[in-house]
């Protein structure tokens, strides 16, 4: 008996995925165990290990096929054994079909190309040739899916409709329901043809906002975050590059987050010299067992410790309520190739210094190698952002939903600071708070801040 | 409860209606000594005698002038007309007569008439294999009965013939051999009510007459693949019940409407627009309508099947709806 691997959730929430690429070939034997592919999804590339030991019977998906989580993409079984013919089919994922913007002409596109492996009719290969049709996103209406020369032409006449008023497309009966859950209907990813959306697709958001934990706000519609606010034209020889999955979502959250969540701000200068030595102690102490604790390690457990008195701030707006996290989670903003992810320390205000440097430097890195665990993100509540790196002096963060605050961290700097009435050489680190005005209000956040600053210019208090 | 062909509970209709009522008589090419065409009134020429089932000549103007003069003048005729291709020469008849009659005399005529024809083909070529419910459905003053089952044609017809205006009762040549339970006992069923004949919660599919069964078969098979179809039966075109195909379009958001009817213009048309004008809010798929392409029906018996709409047509837009 065949065993199916299917696309694992790989975060909390993940809808769909690709394998981003196989590592094994049909016929080839697997362990339990084995890494027999790569899985991309919007946040990163995850290693995915087989369930058993065996053959690897069928590949289900193909690489770069999007389709939603636990989707069976591959069996394995013992050697020469056949396939029932009831292989689950692949229910296709909402990628292909963009729900917001209309879609751009097919012609502006050069993937014409990339109709390899799609089954077509002679005479439809040539229409989507001459059209610059990508036939990958032509639905097949001939037999065993083959896209006849009609399919083109109806793709080709679908793309030269006006989108509809709002730019979303979606059934009357969706629209119906969006209205009666109070959901704006544009937020909603649509999966039926030509990426309309239908009342199972509102139906199953609903489900999903309600499922995580922190109901959206009933606030103020966001702007959909495929819908630029102006329309652009290109200005010069200006060159058009896809978003990738995770500029999408980076798109999708940050648009979520800026319009409905009330930011504010709140910085504060933080005298270094007292943690920079105990960091330098630290290092030199550890150096033989190869930890090296950085500065935003520091950081990292100074908040943590400070949200411990601060429960207000490590919490989230739930519409009717504000939900306070019960454990601590700190996230660290991570740039990587194409974008930037969000790694996680839980727990972080029960963890040790060194504890925390270990755990935060193997995530950072992974991150940074796209191969990171499913432990390794989601769940966070409460982020740090740090542009020290890059001699920042101070910035300010998005709030990353459903948190109510981030800490954006520039760089230690070297500056003129009055002590004991003297000038002398100090240093310095600015850090700026944004919070949720709907959890938290400036004083409360200044009150954090002063506890954070405590905590770092008495850095003793980090070991205790 | 019998078990009884389409054909036999027709004849069983018309047999009780001359026995209850002795205004009721038929008329029609070969009712008679022949038994008529399809052999519905077989034997009744024995039983009733040539006054009460008459051969006609064949001019199917003729008979269904006949039978509004005789129904305006007190009688219930039961006309034939052997198929509605040939009931095209009696249209004149029926809509500019028959129809019109309680109308344009204030009420103080009324023409109580059945005309009793078939749908129909099988190699019959693309003259006589047409069917136009679609033509009288249209009409104002005219009812329209287009039944699927044995039980159906039974109930509406004697319901039919007790009507006070004309009728128009088609019978579906596929049909007459179809078996189906009847109760023994007598039953008159209303005109102009639809009904569900299969209860689903995915997709509503519209049919009547041999379509119907063409759609309980595709609902059958779609139901061993996890889809469940609501089949709703509209056994009258007119006037036309689609309250039953309204609550279930709200309950499933999405319709498929099978006639044998060419494209364009034809009965499905009516119930999508019915649709959108009373759910509009609840459709979440564009209708879908399975019919004959709009092509002279070819004689060639596979061109012909292949033309002709069926359960696997019924089946591939189910799950076009369904995407």
């Amino acid at each position: 008996m065949a065993v199916e691997i299917t696309l694992p959730k790989l975060g909390f929430d993940m809808e769909e995925g690709a394998i981003a690429a196989w590592l094994k070939n049909e016929g080839d034997p697997v362990k339990k165990g084995e890494v027999v592919a790569e899985v991309e999804t919007d946040k990163a590339t995850v290693e995915m290990e087989a369930p058993a030991d065996g053959v690897l019977l069928k590949i289900l998906v193909p690489a770069g096929q999007v389709v939603p989580v636990n989707t069976p993409v591959a069996l394995i079984g013992e050697p020469g054994e056949t396939i029932e013919s009831s292989a689950t089919p692949v229910p296709a994922a909402s990628e292909e079909t963009p729900s917001v913007a209309p879609e751009p002409a097919p012609a502006a596109t050069s993937s014409a190309a990339s109709a390899e492996g799609v089954k077509a009719t002679p005479v439809a290969r040539r229409l989507a040739e001459e059209h610059g049709v990508d036939l990958s996103r032509v639905q097949g209406s001939g037999p065993g899916g083959r896209i006849t020369k009609e399919d083109v032409q109806a793709h080709l006449a679908a793309a030269d409709e006006p989108p509809p008023p709002d730019g979303v497309k979606a059934s009357p009966a969706a629209r119906r329901r969006a209205r009666e859950l109070g959901i704006d209907i544009r937020q909603v990813p649509g999966s039926g043809p030509e990426g309309r959306i239908v009342i199972r697709d509102v139906e199953a958001f609903a489900e999903r906002v309600a499922v995580a934990e922190p109901a959206p706000a009933p606030a103020p519609a966001p702007a959909a975050p495929g819908v630029p606010s102006v329309p652009v034209q290109p200005i010069g020889a200006a060159e058009e590059i896809p978003l990738t999955r995770m500029r999408q979502r980076i798109a999708e959250v940050m648009t979520a987050s800026k319009a409905p969540v009330p930011h504010f701000y709140v910085t504060m200068s933080i005298d270094m010299d007292a943690a920079m030595a105990l960091r330098q102690q630290i290092n030199a102490t550890l150096a033989d067992e190869g930890i090296k604790v950085s500065v935003n390690d520091m950081i990292v457990k100074a908040a943590a410790l400070a949200l411990r008195k601060f429960p207000n701030i490590n919490a989230s707006f739930a519409g009717d309520k504000i939900i306070r996290h019960g454990d601590i989670n700190i996230g660290i903003a991570v740039a990587v190739e194409s974008g930037l992810l969000t790694v996680v320390v839980r727990n972080a205000d029960q963890k040790s210094l060194s504890q925390i440097a270990a755990e935060a430097r193997a995530k950072v890195q992974r991150a940074r190698e796209g191969k990171v665990q499913p432990d390794d993100i989601g769940g966070s509540t409460f982020t740090v952002s740090n542009l020290g790196m890059y001699g920042v002096d101070s910035f300010v963060a998005v709030i990353t939903p459903p948190e109510a605050a981030i800490l954006a961290v520039g760089g230690v700097q070297k500056v003129p600071v009055v002590r004991n009435d003297e000038i002398v050489v100090g240093q310095v680190l600015k850090v700026t708070i944004s919070a949720d005005h709907r959890v938290t209000d400036g004083a409360e956040a200044a009150e954090f801040l002063v506890e954070f600053k405590r905590l770092l210019e008495n850095p003793m208090r980090l070991m205790l | 409860m019998a078990q009884m062909t389409y054909r036999d509970a027709v004849r069983r209709a018309l047999i009780e209606e001359m026995e209850r009522d002795e205004r009721v008589f038929i008329m029609g090419e070969e009712v008679g000594v022949w038994g008529g065409t399809f052999a519905v009134t077989r034997g009744m020429y024995d039983m009733f005698g040539e006054k009460r089932v008459r051969d006609t000549p064949i001019s199917e103007l003729v008979i269904a002038g006949a039978a509004v003069g005789a129904a305006m003048n007190g009688l219930r005729p039961v006309a034939e007309i052997m198929t509605f291709n040939f009931a095209l020469l009696s249209l004149d008849a029926m809509i500019n007569h028959a129809a019109k009659v309680r109308y344009m005399f204030g009420g103080q005529f009324e023409c109580p008439m059945v005309l009793r024809t078939t749908s129909g083909w099988g190699q019959l070529s693309a003259t006589h294999s047409q069917t136009f419910e679609n033509y009288v459905a249209h009409v104002p003053g005219l009812k329209v009965i287009m039944p699927g089952t044995p039980a159906d044609a039974y109930g509406l017809l004697k319901a039919a013939i007790r009507d006070p205006d004309p009728v128009i009762f088609i019978e579906h040549t596929h049909l007459y051999r179809v078996r189906g339970e009847v109760p023994d006992e007598e039953f008159l069923l209303p005109i102009g009510q639809s009904n569900i004949k299969r209860e689903g919660r995915d997709v509503t599919i519209v049919a009547y007459s041999r379509m119907l069964h063409e759609a309980l078969k595709a609902a059958d098979e779609l139901a061993k693949e996890g889809i469940e179809c609501e089949v709703v039966d509209i056994p009258t075109l007119r006037p036309l019940d689609l309250r039953p195909v309204v609550q279930s379009f709200k309950k499933t958001y999405r319709a498929v409407l099978a006639t044998e009817q060419w494209l364009g213009y034809g009965v499905d048309a009516e119930i999508a627009a019915q649709i959108y004008e009373h759910a509009f809010d609840y459709l979440d798929a564009p209708i879908k309508r399975v019919t004959a392409p709009p092509v002279p029906l070819p004689y060639n018996k596979h061109l012909e099947l292949a033309a002709m709409p069926d359960k696997e047509d019924i089946k591939r837009a189910v799950l076009e709806v369904l995407r």
